[in-house]
């Protein structure tokens, strides 16, 4: 479903954010990404949904070459691709249902399927009762819940995750670990980037680990920081 | 993945993103309708199969699709009004400058419209074609003619000038008439005035060729320089009026397109989060022609209101001053052609200025 090979990302200013990588996610599989902070983890996922153009190499989605996808064809590409954001990308000028909504409008679904799967999303991520408010009246926990929501609203094919847990208390981590899970048995090809190395181990899927733009290990979280 | 991925790796991918690649067991409810539309434009062989399952839910989501379509202008449409009526004192600002813009060409239509009744009407402008007779041509041959003149299809009516008569009416407006008396004999020619029932150039020019070859006619002239001037000016007037539409229409396009131009600066956000979960250009960039719609319209009614107020204020100067001159014009109502015309360019030109002044900036908000 995801295929890397040998895909380098060099910033304009110079700075190596990716460093040949070679990946291959296979359609349905759940991954995590893993490394310290600066290690490249957005910058890949940004690379799968076209946030970024890599510097050499070759990204394959869906059986699509990214780079040979024409302008036109990259929001059909998008619209396959759920995305919680590490820095949520909400809007403030419309209520908690808008925003989740969005995803929704974009693919034009009819109004009374919008309600129902937004309050379905909404509901996951237990958040229900807050659908009418701001997401500025949110806490950081609540709105990252609302992005998630989004992500998952359109039961999109692929779900990228970046940092969905990071504001989140323990309970409520696992829970929509478990959610994400699953959307994973049920088909949906995911991958998550997270520093919460306990909860990776708990769930025992491939875990993927970079390290300042290099890929520097594949396989199973088994015991305490090692890599199998 | 693997059978997919060998026959798109291979070759060129097809044209738009076949849904149908992308999930292990398709679910049957989640694939939207605008999804499925796409694999079925343009379906290469091999996709029959897949095909042939989404078939039963289209025949009734064909109508779906239209639908959720039309609703969804709805909603963009509605949407933009209402933005537009939250901040209405900016909004105020720029349908003035569309209104007061408009108008301006509206109006110097309106005037040239009602100068062209004015040329066209007998009364005011009723060419005179005078006939010289012949001096061996007496009284009764020359009412003869008269008559004959009068039965002409082309001609509405003919006066006799009769030598004395004219020589009389000379004494009384040149004050010459001590002159003439001085002479033996009346040396003015008698004179049929003919009033043709066409007064276009072409017309009268033909009846006068006609004229000319009759007997008993030593010359013939035409007053009408008066309104050859007019025509003239007319036909200037239509220039100018081209001219200032042209500039009104770009000025137009410039405050339309400001304006959007401002909108999507202020809402970059949305549109970085929209294009983000996957909404296209066209998506994208709806709302704003939806903006660009309701300021050209908004712009279009303000001009036709103008338009008719600025009728009303000089109809009646303009009615008293026609009667000077013993004429029963009336200036005509601007009307509903004027200002459906009005909002219906003023449409046009909101949506153009939107669409010019947004694509290629929508296109460069790249998330
Ligand atoms: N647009 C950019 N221009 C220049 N450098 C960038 C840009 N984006 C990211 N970087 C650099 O690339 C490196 C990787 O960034 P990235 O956001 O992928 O890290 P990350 O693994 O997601 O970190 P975190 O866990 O803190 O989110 C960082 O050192 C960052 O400074
Ligand atoms: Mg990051």
């Amino acid at each position: 479903m995801i295929v890397f090979d040998s895909v380098s990302k060099r910033f304009p200013n110079g700075h190596i954010g990716l460093d040949n990588i070679n990946l291959h996610l296979e359609r349905g599989e759940m991954a995590f990404l893993t490394g310290h902070s600066g290690a490249g983890k957005s910058t890949l996922l940004k690379l799968i949904m076209l946030m970024e153009r890599p510097s050499s190499g070759h990204i394959q989605v869906g059986g699509h070459r990214l780079a040979r996808l024409r302008r036109a064809q990259i929001p059909a590409l998008r619209r396959n691709i759920g995305v919680v954001f590490q820095d949520h990308q909400l809007l403030f000028d419309r209520s908690v249902f808008d925003n989740v909504a969005i995803p929704l409008l974009v693919a034009g679904f009819d109004e009374d399927d919008v309600g129902k799967r937004v309050r379905a999303s909404l509901d996951m991520v237990g958040l229900l009762d807050k659908e009418k408010l701001n997401p500025l009246s949110l806490s950081g926990g609540e709105r990252q819940r609302v992005g998630i929501a989004r992500a998952v609203v359109n039961r999109p094919a692929v779900l990228l995750a970046d940092e969905p847990t990071g504001n989140l208390d323990p309970d409520l981590s696992a829970d929509i670990m478990q959610r994400f899970h699953n959307f994973h048995q049920a088909g949906m090809t995911i991958l998550i980037a997270t520093h919460d190395l306990d909860l990776v181990r708990r769930m025992g899927h491939r875990v993927i680990t970079l390290e300042k733009g290099r890929l520097i290990s594949e396989g199973q979280l088994v015991s305490e920081g090692d890599a199998v | 993945m693997s059978r997919r991925d060998d026959n798109r790796g291979s070759d060129k991918p097809p044209r738009k993103a076949a849904v149908t690649t992308w999930r292990k067991t398709p679910p049957s409810q989640s694939v939207p309708e605008s999804k499925k539309k796409p694999p079925q434009k343009k379906t290469p062989g091999r996709k029959t199969a897949s095909r042939g399952k989404a078939q039963k839910g289209h025949t009734s989501s064909a109508l779906g699709h239209w639908k959720i379509l039309i609703a969804l202008h709805r909603k963009v449409a509605r949407d933009a009004l209402s933005r537009i009526l939250e901040t209405p004192l900016a909004s105020l600002v720029t349908v003035l400058v569309l209104g007061v813009a408009m108008s301006l060409p509206a109006a110097l239509s309106m005037t040239l419209d009602n100068l062209r009744d004015v040329a066209g009407s007998s009364q005011v402008t009723s060419v005179r074609v005078s006939l010289y007779l012949a001096s061996r041509i007496t009284d009764d041959q020359a009412s003869r003619m008269r008559e004959d003149l009068a039965s002409d299809q082309a001609i509405k009516r003919v006066i006799y000038i009769s030598p004395s008569q004219g020589l009389a009416e000379f004494e009384k407006y040149s004050g010459l008439g001590e002159a003439l008396r001085l002479l033996d004999n009346n040396p003015l020619p008698g004179v049929l005035e003919v009033e043709p029932k066409d007064s276009s150039p072409l017309a009268v020019s033909n009846l006068k060729n006609r004229l000319i070859r009759m007997g008993g006619v030593d010359e013939v002239r035409v007053d009408s320089d008066w309104l050859k001037r007019l025509n003239a000016m007319l036909t200037l007037g239509d220039r100018i009026l081209t001219g200032v539409s042209i500039l009104i229409f770009l000025a137009v396009l410039l405050a339309v397109g400001n304006t959007i131009r401002l909108l999507v600066v202020n809402r970059k956000d949305e549109i970085r989060v929209v294009k983000l979960v996957g909404g296209s250009d066209g998506f994208v960039i709806l709302p704003f022609l939806y903006s660009g719609f309701w300021y050209g319209l908004l712009g279009g009614l303000l001009a036709s209101v103008m338009a008719s107020a600025l009728w009303f204020a000089v109809s009646g100067p303009a009615q008293e001053l026609a009667s000077l001159y013993q004429s029963s014009f009336r200036p005509s109502f601007p009307g509903l052609e004027i200002c459906l015309t009005l909002m219906l360019t003023g449409m046009v030109m909101g949506v153009l200025g939107a669409f010019l002044s947004s694509w290629r900036q929508l296109r460069h908000i790249d998330p």
